[in-house]
């Protein structure tokens, strides 16, 4: 297959220009309220896609096998969120998704002693949440308190001779939480948030912290840089599947775009 | 060494406690309406600083800090506060952690957080102390309190990325934030009724070292700025409403069910009610409480409980003259840690509190509060398997308290609390624990009074991978409570 290079030359032009032209639209539109919004009596949305650099750890055991995940290595990835807001009320939908790939001790019953095999696995998270803010909007500060839920997608394939064993588990569960939001000065803004939740209900226990710092390059876009930690444990008596101290953080960095 | 240390704190509390009777007189005359000639009022209280009206005549347009917000200064704070650690760790204790190098800072990068193995006390108590010290950095320079709660979430994250060559720990990262909040603010709130911008002389002299020793980030922005030596006149919200200290010193007697045998030894608490938490609400910890117990030698630790709860944001329910009813978002810190029991963290509890006024004498206070643990620690048995003799996880509460106050003043009080913790890290499974604090305190003789407690720890722990342990622990108190605050509020 022959590509014309002109023509793709020219796509290129044309996207970067209209990023150029988006980013200088946004650049000078006029809006009337910061980046977290706080009392906008209008309609608002944000969309803020990250490149994820996720490290995950955590040890796994299904069917007759377990192995320890993770060699505390930051894998890239993609993360993204969307909030829609009126007043004091906000939506928030957020999906982090990643891939890793290694060889490891794998144990279990029929498997031979100090076996080491490949492994692939993909781990998503989606959550859904509602949330709302407290206290006063007079304020360089912002208080929120959110609650919705949490699903987890894990897609484990581990080569074990002669074969490929595969597990798929997925899970959704509740999820309480808060987040902190400060202006710092004209140009940056910070949140910290964290969540509890589950308690049984999906996994046993989920938990989950994160802080954000972004530069607010225009009044509708700012670059964030962020850092997360989520921990779960999860157990599946039907399957035997074990998530067994399972974390997943590591780094965001992202454009924050608000509508 | 420890009974130094013991004694060392025990004289700066004592001294704490000595300043705040002398606070609180202060706080008379300046709660009212005449707060702002309450220099003049001073000056016939303390006959001995006979120089105070002119003093503040002369510099009555002295200025204190702070309107504006001080980056530099807090940037140089905080970086003393991690700079002299650090220091101290990699050239006095010769600690390999401390070697600190681009490779380690990226490799912490890298490898992200995860759960250390310190003791309890440095993990539970110390951290959250200096996260204490990056809060009041910020606060004594001009910034709000969720302005310098940014600055100790920011702060400990620093120095777990790159104060350590080690990987930054999680649990560490949290507790010192947020325990640094609370521990913080109240001793920002109780340093700021020791310092007096108008007193002068000997009586200077003693509130700024008190101060210092209360709150020492605000005692050397007040030294870098000049106030000690300035002066003035004080911050108009320098004292809420209400203030109420108690002394109490007595023995306290361990039964068996503990790790050891039944025991007795001395015991010294000390308690702060700072403003009313039933109406100051406006302002995070306009109303706080505060307390601390020092056990005696029957413990290895001399400090065996500190917890402070403190109002992060209240509303009125509704108001009747004979009950009152508020909602109140809490922040709660507790550190529990003698021989029966090794539990505490930091938490956020929803409460509803009530005063129901049955004359004008008597008043009984009620509190339901449902609370969430954001973290938590609570002592195991399988120390040999987790390399840790707690285990740190999260969970969620419920806290019942009620108290008979005659004039305000506690004369029979009963507090429950029931958490349940799910472990994050340690031995996987779950701790319940039950919290029973009774305790009756009858006045005597002008400030004295006599009293008991009766407290009960109950955990029941069950594990997933070891045995499950059940543990009842009651402890008895008696003391002579000296109530270092009621002169001055009756």
């Amino acid at each position: 297959m022959v590509i014309n290079q002109r023509f793709v030359r020219a796509v290129s032009r044309r996207a970067t220009a209209a990023v150029f032209a988006a980013a200088a639209i946004a650049a000078v539109a006029p809006t009337s309220s910061l980046a977290q919004d706080r009392g906008n009596p209008n309609f608002y949305y944000v969309i803020h896609p990250t490149l994820w650099f996720a490290n995950v750890d955590g040890v796994i055991e299904f069917e007759d096998a377990g192995l320890e995940i993770g060699d505390s290595e930051l894998y890239a990835s993609f993360a993204g969120s969307v909030e829609v807001g009126k007043g004091r009320w906000r939506g928030i939908g957020t999906i982090r998704t990643t891939n890793l790939a290694g060889s490891t001790e794998i144990d279990g019953p029929a498997i031979p002693p100090d076996f080491v095999g490949d492994y692939d696995f993909g781990l998503t998270v989606a959550e859904l949440f509602a949330s709302v803010e407290f206290g006063s909007f007079e304020t360089n500060q912002a208080l929120e308190f959110l609650a919705g839920f949490r699903a987890v997608w894990h897609n484990l394939d581990v080569a074990v001779e002669p074969g490929t064993q595969v597990a798929r588990e997925n899970w959704l569960e509740p999820v309480v939480g808060a987040r902190y939001y400060a202006e710092m000065g004209r140009s940056f803004w910070a949140t910290v948030d964290g969540n509890i939740g589950a308690f049984g209900i999906g996994s046993q226990v989920a938990w989950e912290i994160a802080a954000t710092l972004a530069w607010r390059i225009t009044r509708r876009i700012d670059f964030t840089l962020a850092t997360r930690y989520n921990q779960s444990e999860y157990r599946n008596s039907d399957t035997g599947y074990l998530w067994d101290e399972g974390v997943i953080q590591g780094w965001h960095f992202g454009l924050r775009w608000k509508g | 060494m420890r009974s130094l240390r013991r004694a060392t704190f025990a004289a700066a509390l004592l001294a704490s406690t000595l300043v705040m009777p002398i606070a609180g007189q202060t706080a008379k005359t300046t709660s009212t309406a005449e707060r702002g000639t309450a220099a003049w009022t001073n000056t016939e209280m303390l006959p001995w600083t006979p120089t105070i009206s002119a003093a503040v005549e002369q510099e009555a347009e002295a200025v204190f800090c702070c309107d504006e917000r001080k980056l530099g200064m807090t940037l140089i704070e905080i970086g003393t506060v991690m700079v002299v650690p650090w220091f101290f760790n990699r050239h006095v204790s010769d600690d390999s952690t401390a070697v600190l190098s681009l490779e380690s800072w990226g490799r912490n990068i890298r490898e992200g957080f995860e759960w250390d193995h310190d003791n309890f006390k440095t993990n539970m108590f110390a951290h959250p102390y200096h996260g204490g010290l990056y809060f009041n950095a910020g606060r004594s320079n001009g910034y709000s309190f969720w302005e310098s709660a940014a600055w100790a979430w920011g702060g400990s994250f620093l120095w777990e990325m790159f104060g350590e060559n080690n990987r930054g720990a999680i649990n560490d990262w949290i507790a010192t934030a947020v325990g640094g909040i609370a521990i913080g603010e109240s001793l920002n709130r109780a340093s700021r009724t020791i310092w007096d911008n108008e007193a002068t002389g000997t009586e200077r002299a003693f509130r700024e070292i008190g101060g210092f020793l209360v709150n020492p980030m605000g005692g050397a922005s007040r030294l870098f700025r000049g106030e000690m030596a300035k002066t003035g006149a004080n911050p108009e919200d320098r004292f809420p409403a209400v203030v109420r200290t108690y002394l109490n010193a007595g023995v306290r007697h361990v039964g068996e069910g503990g790790t050891g045998a039944s025991s007795t030894g001395g015991t010294v608490q000390f308690e702060l009610g700072y403003g009313d938490p039933l109406v100051d609400l406006e302002r995070p910890f306009d109303s706080f409480n505060f307390f601390v117990q020092i056990n005696g030698r029957n413990e290895e630790e001399g400090i065996g409980m500190f917890r402070i709860r403190g109002g992060l944001w209240g509303k009125e329910l509704s108001e009747s003259s004979k009950v009152r009813h508020t909602f109140r978002l809490e922040q709660l810190f507790q550190y529990i840690n003698n021989q029966t029991i090794e539990t505490g963290g930091s938490a956020l509890a929803a409460s509803f509190n009530s005063r129901w006024n049955f004359s004008d004498t008597w008043n009984l206070g009620t509190r339901v509060a449902p609370a969430a643990l954001l973290i938590w620690g609570t002592e195991s048995e399988y120390a040999d398997f987790t390399k840790r003799d707690y285990d740190f996880g999260t969970g969620g509460g419920l806290l019942l308290g009620a108290g008979l106050h005659k004039r305000d003043r506690p004369i029979i009080r009963v507090d429950w609390a029931s958490i349940h913790q799910r472990n994050l890290n340690g031995a996987a499974g779950t701790h319940w624990s039950h919290f029973l604090l009774t305790r009756l305190n009858v006045p005597m003789v002008g400030r004295l009074g006599i009293g008991g407690e009766y407290w009960l720890f109950i955990r029941d722990s069950n594990y997933r991978d070891f045995p499950d342990v059940y543990r009842r622990h009651p402890e008895f108190y008696a003391f002579l409570s000296w109530d270092t605050s009621s002169a001055s509020f009756r």
